[in-house]
């Protein structure tokens, strides 16, 4: 039979300490990725059909796509529209009604429409994220199966 | 079992109360979920447009089958409070149910603060839908009362908890079906589903945009495998728990499934993808009052009944932490007379709490689906261990999943794409928590460890494993 591990008694304070070294941890973790401003996939500008992007000579962007319509985001983040038309837009007649029931006129529409994801990405930092969480899997049954041992050990006793 | 020291009283064993039902076992699952049919899974729509949402919906749907099938054979073996948790200590070992635990109590903590937050924005809603100034609600006294309510229910006992989550989250569930109801058959609204009109058959960012959407996707089902929470006090494990959870299942493809259709069905995709409350949005468009006042109340029953499940769960898994020294054990208590694990309910409620008032959303909703992840990724190895250690007819099993490893396989790989969507859409911060969960197993091999009696760490009945 193994020997029956004893373990220390922890006092109340030590107990507290532990509680809390958690919840630090854990707000730690939600701040910190905050705090380095670490960003996932954004939205960009965006134009239906092909466009060309330009930068201007006052910092600002200018999309333009085949069919004459032009964004223009300002240095200071204002949007602006030329040739904005719900068809420029690709919106059809229900889209169009579906729109306005919301409350968007074409201004407000154009502006949530002509955002879209950028997906690339860097293939080195998703291999290393996916490496991080296989080598953490592989810590965790590593190192569990250690302690597992014990406690087999202890309930069911050493193998003879 | 616990030793309780409430009011200074002898210590005495007191354990949690078996109560519980299949209904409990349906309402504790669907509704810690249902919420996410009312909002977040439309994010997975500005990921990947409302088609690649529909597909993505489909394949997580295959994910959480998986978890269904995996997570029934082993909870209704393993009887205990904790579910995956107490489950990793009996096949895996003490450092992998430490992290299973955390992932437990942080994806219902953070999950719980979303709802919250939600329900203060609801009322917000309502408050100026029904004439209140823009921006002069204030509606932290409606959220506190909220979860004080909440609090006091989950502290009086297990069995009037999951009642008021099953009634509620019937509610929550029924007005879905009538506001697809209403707009199939035009009853009560004169508008239409224009699903092609509104250009729902097509993939805006491609297959690329498929695979982004498993991000948000996961709110569909996200907490399902809460169920084996009950495990402890349900009066059947054996027939409740994969009755529950299959239930609840095909329950939540259910709901999934219309709601997709009626939002797809009335709203830009462009508008749906960043949608607040998309359904609620939908009773909108059908210009009828009753709808409107319907789905209003489905949303903040099913935010209300999520967070209600939550802090049942997160308690739980606490509280079964304590019990085994992995956290303090004063956390162990169970109530002498509502035979609740009073302690950790009323610890992790104001933390969830400050969660939600910190205005920490987006971080929150990332830790909650990475927790979820990675407790759905410990599951394959679960399994793999538990047929291992423990062959068919070397113990008895209240349910045995079909197709293993199939399963187990197929989970795993659909884990891993998760993870790359979760990547696309969160970058170099999935790594950044990842660090949270590393620190804190280091934490526990080198301090914590110490306090634990590694025999009192395998308390089922059963045979030596095979290869230990």
């Amino acid at each position: 039979m193994a020997q029956v591990y004893q373990p220390p008694k922890q006092s109340r304070l030590g107990q507290l300490i532990d509680a809390a070294v958690i919840l630090i941890l854990v707000f730690l973790a939600l701040f910190i990725p905050l705090e380095m401003e670490l960003a996932g996939a954004e939205k960009g500008d965006w134009l239906p059909g092909n466009y060309a992007v330009e930068q201007t000579a006052d910092g600002g962007v200018v999309l333009k796509n085949d069919s004459g319509l032009i964004k223009t985001i300002a240095a200071d983040g204002t949007v602006t529209f030329e040739n904005l038309t719900w068809e420029a837009l690709q919106q059809n007649e229900v889209m169009q009604a579906q729109w306005s029931k919301l409350g968007y006129d074409l201004q407000a529409a154009a502006e949530a429409i002509t955002k879209r994801y950028d997906y690339s990405f860097d293939w080195l930092w998703l291999i290393l994220t996916l490496a991080a969480i296989g080598g953490y899997f592989l810590f965790l049954v590593r190192q569990s199966d250690k302690e597992y041992r014990e406690v087999i050990a202890e309930k069911f006793g050493n193998r003879s | 079992m616990v030793d309780t020291t409430v009011g200074g009283a002898q210590p005495t064993k007191i354990n949690l109360v078996k109560v519980l039902g299949p209904v409990h076992v349906w309402a504790l699952g669907v509704g810690i979920v249902l919420v996410g049919e009312f909002m977040g899974w439309n994010f997975s729509v500005e990921k990947g447009g409302a088609l690649g949402s529909l597909i993505a919906c489909w394949i997580i749907g295959l994910l959480y089958t998986c978890v269904a099938m995996l997570d029934s054979e082993v909870t209704s073996t393993v009887a205990a409070a904790g579910g995956q948790y107490t489950q990793a200590k009996h096949t895996t070992g003490p450092l992998m149910a430490f992290n299973v635990g955390l992932y437990l109590v942080l994806a219902y903590t953070m999950l719980e603060a979303a709802d919250i937050f939600v329900f203060g924005d609801l009322v917000r809603i309502a408050a100026e839908n029904l004439g209140a100034e823009q921006g002069t609600v204030d509606t932290r006294p409606f959220v506190l009362l909220a979860v004080s309510v909440l609090a006091f229910l989950n502290y009086r006992g297990v069995f009037m908890t999951l009642t008021v989550n099953f009634l509620i989250t019937a509610v929550a569930f029924i007005s879905i079906i009538v506001l697809v109801i209403a707009y199939q058959f035009g009853i009560g609204t004169s508008e239409t589903l224009q699903h092609g009109g509104l250009g729902m058959g097509e993939l805006p960012y491609g297959w690329m945009g498929v695979l982004a959407a498993f991000q948000f996707a996961i709110w569909y089902y996200l907490g399902i495998e809460g169920t084996c929470q009950a495990a402890e006090e349900v009066r059947s494990c054996g027939r409740s728990l994969p009755l529950g959870t299959m239930t609840g299942m095909i329950t939540l493809l259910i709901a999934a499934a219309l709601t997709w259709y009626v939002c797809s069905g009335t709203l830009p995709w462009e508008y749906l993808g960043t949608a607040l409350a998309p359904l609620y949005d939908a009773s909108l468009m059908s210009g009828s009052t009753f709808l409107i006042v319907l789905l209003w109340v489905g949303t903040v029953f099913s935010a209300l009944a999520s967070a209600n499940g939550c802090i049942n769960d997160a308690a739980r898994a606490w509280f079964s932490m304590g019990r085994d020294r992995y956290l303090p054990e004063y956390f162990a208590a169970v109530h002498p007379v509502y035979r609740t694990p009073f302690r950790a309910i009323i610890f992790l409620i104001p933390i969830a709490a400050a969660f939600g008032f910190l205005g920490l959303l987006a971080p929150v909703v990332t830790f909650s689906i990475l927790s979820g992840l990675l407790g759905y990724t410990f599951m394959p190895i679960n399994m793999f261990r538990f047929r291992a250690k423990w062959p068919l007819g070397s113990i008895k099993r209240g349910y045995v999943h079909p197709f293993h490893p199939l399963p187990a396989i197929t989970l795993l790989v659909l884990c891993i794409a998760t993870y790359v969507a979760v990547y696309l859409g969160f970058g170099t911060q999935l790594l950044a928590m990842m660090v949270f969960y590393v620190v804190a197993s280091i934490w526990f091999v080198v301090f914590r460890y110490k306090y634990v009696r590694r025999g009192d760490q395998f308390t089922m009945a059963w045979p030596r494993p095979k290869g230990y």
